[in-house]
């Protein structure tokens, strides 16, 4: 009896509710083209209640008491909105909400406009309109001004980028979702990011950590450059496009143009570009060798075989000449690259399969480089010329799995093979037999890695949750002939068959993130995960050859063990539409077998090259450990002055490390060891000040920018690491848009012509001397598209 | 009109800033004041080692060997002689342009084989880039 008087007591209480309180329910329209718009957050205020559009663009908040309220309304790439509507009691208003596309989003000016999805973890997107404004002569060079993003340099253009300390094999850089290519020089003299021209650029995400799971095996971060897609147009048109720009110091100019256009079911893009650049002098006047020459093109090919399914064929060639490289023993003479891509794009299959992403892809790199700069070619003349190819795909399915989840799973795949030599003209030496003598030694033996990898990610929207997991198997293996060095006896003293370099690893990856929308302006996020990735072709096979960044020939290991990076992530976001908007980010890494060089004596291995201290083979070393934070700040979009601020810092420690002791001749008398090193190549706290203004509506808007990079003096001991002093920087600049078709951008970096190097610049080969960054840099940008 | 116009404007400019290939250059490998047959390797353009055996003429007692040359090839010039240059007027060298890039005017090293004197000097380098 008691149970029944209970459960009436419920029931005409539920029922009371109902009937005092209502609710909204309808969908969310694009008011151009009236297409459903899916994944929109919805906020009622002050109650704090929310969801978000499912996919058919339907939305419903029920159990609001009777009222007057804001209804917040956000979504990527749109303006967003807030409408007063008032709940009735005891009912379900219905109502379809249109909504803008925000253009300023979409070619969003600072970097900040583009934190706006809820990850828990932290993810940067740079837009065209930014790429374009400046002079980028150099896509990782740009890529420094994203918090806690560095570069190494080794000479005037091709720096290799540096996410949060990680960097190399560590990060995964790739070109439209899935492309990865393989560089040609050990001493990765050109990384992906050197191969593609900045004027085919649309859009650069950096997601930092090993979070991003569905784009290949990931240890430190995420950089996706994607390049501009033909789209098919209503009617039947052409359009041209192009940006030119000069910069004073450097007298370089660079060129890129691309005609695209074409109808409903047959669109296209052909771009070109080309790039000279002379030597830069620093703040002191001083000329630093840092020329270079770039050029190529690049085809795309669209058809819709239907309004939801594209094919894309793309080809691209890229052309380097004479790229000068002070850190390093030899200057790139010339690098062929060529890249292929077929993609599929598949929308709305059905009910349940939402998306279809295919892509196959094949990179074919040919570099040469040479010592015929370098005073000691006088006498030993040296030659490298090498072959990176590498192939391979990846397939995903994106399902339909509720109203507010979603699954993709996936499969990728890659193999990579490499080969090439050093040859050596002995200049020096007294011919032999009527011949001039000549060596010829292996950099790599017909090297070749294979990795087969299936993920799947999970996301659901409950209310103001937000989760995602995801998980990855990779399967890798490698081999190559037999490798091996010729002393002057002609013995073999490395000696390791083809069948000893056969080695294999099964590896797993997953992540996890929460994100909790705590009102209508801020979300906090947790993420934690565990990024694995197998050694690279350096770590696993190169033969003797200077590849760190300590003076040392380096050795490769074919058995060496995958490294793990596992780490936790916290992001908090506010925005405001009347003080802004900020993020604060902070990570703590652990990196398990971590891999670095360890010294193998004289008795063991001497070196080829008599200005090096000797030999390390690549080893797992250890743990390391890496913190840090992000902080960016932004002033809201409505008002005319804007400005933005941010702050990045990150620290590593290695648990132990050898550290060699030197007698007064040079010579390895001993080591010891230390615990709690610092990492090599951390960049210090960097902090970014921009200012700007908007005149008569955008025409003209003039910025001024200015940087603080700390000393750095928490610097490796054991890579004999050296510090670097703090720094600041001032820039100015304006642009001006004549029209919808022209714009003009000019401006002035470093203006008080500072004499700095940034950390993460090498030394100049043979001194201690780092490279120093460009002097006072006039420069002038035109864009235009027609 | 206008963006036809426009558009050929910027192509120009475009083109007009495309680089030359640097223009080869002259490289002369030169030998005087030997009176004796010498021997000699040098590097020819192709990067080819070739081995020759000169016998001065008597009238001028020089040796050029001329080609054309692109930035970054090996120049190397080798001889050995057994004659006495002491009072001679020596000299050997290789000319990139009409200027001398590497020159010597004494032997570099001194042996004794089978009890002859064997005397050898080798100059060599890389055309240099601009």
């Amino acid at each position: 009896m008691k149970k029944v008087f209970l459960f009436s007591l419920i029931l005409s209480f539920t029922s009371l509710m109902a009937q005092t309180s209502g609710g909204i329910k309808g969908k969310i329209i694009d008011s151009k083209t009236g297409s459903v718009i899916s994944s929109v957050e919805l906020l009622l205020s002050p109650s704090n209640k929310g969801t978000i559009s499912d996919n058919n663009g339907a939305y419903e908040i029920v159990g609001i008491p009777a009222g007057n309220y804001k209804l917040n309304i956000k979504h990527i790439g749109y303006v967003s909105v807030v409408k007063n509507i008032t709940i009735e009691q005891g009912k379900i208003t219905e109502f379809d909400i249109k909504i803008d596309v925000d253009i300023r989003e979409l070619l969003a000016v600072d970097i900040r406009d583009d934190k706006i999805e809820n990850h828990a973890y932290s993810k940067v997107v740079l837009k065209e309109a930014q790429i374009e404004q400046k002079p980028v002569r150099d896509i990782a060079d740009y890529m420094r001004e994203i918090p806690n993003v560095s570069a190494v340099r080794k000479g005037g253009a091709n720096l290799d980028p540096v996410i949060r300390g990680f960097k190399f094999s560590q990060l995964n850089v790739q070109v439209d979702n899935g492309l990865i290519m393989e560089g040609g020089c050990p001493n990765r003299m050109d990384p992906t990011t050197s191969h593609i021209e900045a004027g085919d650029i649309e859009a650069i995400e950096v997601v930092k950590g090993p979070f991003a799971l569905r784009y290949g095996p990931v240890m430190g971060g995420v950089v996706n450059l994607l390049t501009t897609e033909p789209k098919p147009f209503e009617n039947f048109q052409v359009h041209v496009k192009g940006n030119m720009g000069y910069e004073s110091n450097w007298n370089g100019q660079r060129q890129h143009v691309s005609v695209y256009g074409g109808g409903k079911k047959v669109f296209f893009s052909f771009s070109g570009n080309n790039a000279q650049y002379g030597n830069y002098s620093d703040g002191d006047g001083n000329l630093i060798a840092s020329s270079f020459n770039k050029f190529g093109y690049n085809g795309k090919l669209g058809f819709a075989l239907s309004k939801n399914h594209i094919i894309t064929m793309s080809y691209s060639e890229f052309y380097a000449r004479n790229v000068e490289f002070p850190a390093l023993s030899m200057d790139e003479r010339a690098d062929n690259t060529k890249l292929y891509s077929l993609d599929y794009k598949g929308r709305n299959i059905s009910k349940t399969i939402e998306t279809i992403d295919i892509k196959a892809y094949m990179t074919d790199v040919d570099h040469t480089m040479d010592n015929y700069s370098r005073g000691i070619s006088d006498t030993v003349a040296t030659v490298s010329h090498l072959i990176a190819k590498r192939m391979g795909y990846r397939a995903e399915v994106g399902i339909n799995t509720g109203k507010s989840s979603h699954l993709f799973i996936g499969t990728d795949m890659f193999h990579i093979e490499k080969d090439g030599d050093r040859v050596k003209t002995m200049l020096g030496q007294f011919p032999v037999m009527g011949k001039v003598p000549v060596k010829i030694e292996n950099l790599w033996n017909n090297a070749v890695i294979n990795n087969y990898g299936i993920y799947g990610e999970y996301t659901l929207n409950k209310n103001l949750w937000e989760y995602v997991v995801s998980t990855r198997l990779d399967f890798n293996s490698s081999y190559s002939d037999s490798i091996s060095l010729l002393n002057k006896n002609k013995d073999d003293i490395i000696g390791i068959s083809a069948d000893s370099t056969i080695s294999s690893f099964v590896n797993f990856s997953f992540s996890a993130g929460v994100t909790r929308k705590l009102n209508e302006n801020m979300s906090l996020g947790f993420s934690i995960g565990r990024g694995v990735r197998s050694a690279d072709m350096n770590e696993r096979f190169i033969i003797n050859l200077p590849v760190g960044f300590d003076n040392y020939e380096y050795l490769g290991n074919p058995f060496i063990k995958p490294e793990a990076n596992n780490e936790l992530d916290l992001v908090y976001k506010y925005r405001n539409q009347n003080i802004g908007g900020f993020e604060v980010s902070v990570f703590y890494s652990f990196v398990q077998d971590y891999i670095g060089g360890v010294y193998l004596p004289p008795s063991v291995q001497k070196p080829l090259m008599q200005s090096v201290l000797g030999v390390k083979k690549f080893e797992n070393i250890g743990n390391a450990s890496m913190y840090g934070f992000e902080f960016s700040y932004a002033t809201p979009n409505q008002y005319k002055w804007r400005a933005s601020l941010t702050a990045a810092y990150t620290a590593g420690t290695i648990d132990e490390v050898d550290v060699l002791v030197f007698d007064a001749n040079g010579k390895v008398t001993g080591k010891n060891i230390i615990n709690n090193d610092p990492l090599g190549e951390i960049p210090p706290l960097n902090v970014n000040l921009n200012l700007k203004y908007d005149f008569f509506d955008g025409k003209i808007v003039p910025s001024l920018n200015y940087r603080f990079s700390s000393s750095q003096n928490r610097v490796s001991v054991a890579m004999q690491e050296l510090t670097t002093p703090s720094f600041s920087l001032l820039d100015f600049s304006m642009m001006y848009k004549h029209n919808q078709y022209l714009r003009v951008v000019g401006g002035v970096n470093n203006i008080f012509n500072v004499s700095y190097y940034e950390h993460l610049n090498r030394r100049i080969i043979g001194t201690n001397t780092r490279i120093y960054e460009p002097g006072r840099v006039f420069y002038v940008n035109l864009i235009f598209n027609i | 009109m206008k963006k036809i116009y426009f558009i050929i404007v910027i192509l120009g400019i475009i083109a007009s800033s495309c680089q030359k290939e640097a223009d080869p250059k002259t490289v002369d490998y030169m030998i005087t004041g030997l009176a004796d047959p010498y021997s000699i390797v040098y590097l020819d353009a192709d990067g080819n080692s070739v081995a020759e055996t000169i016998t001065p003429d008597g009238l001028s007692n020089k040796w050029v060997k001329s080609f054309s040359m692109e930035e970054g090839t090996h120049v190397y010039l080798y001889i050995k002689f057994t004659e006495d240059i002491s009072s001679s007027k020596f000299s050997m060298g290789i000319i990139i342009d009409g200027k001398y890039y590497k020159q010597a005017k004494h032997f570099d090293e001194e042996s004794i084989v089978a009890g002859t004197l064997i005397f050898e000097v080798k100059r060599s380098g890389i055309v240099p880039f601009e």
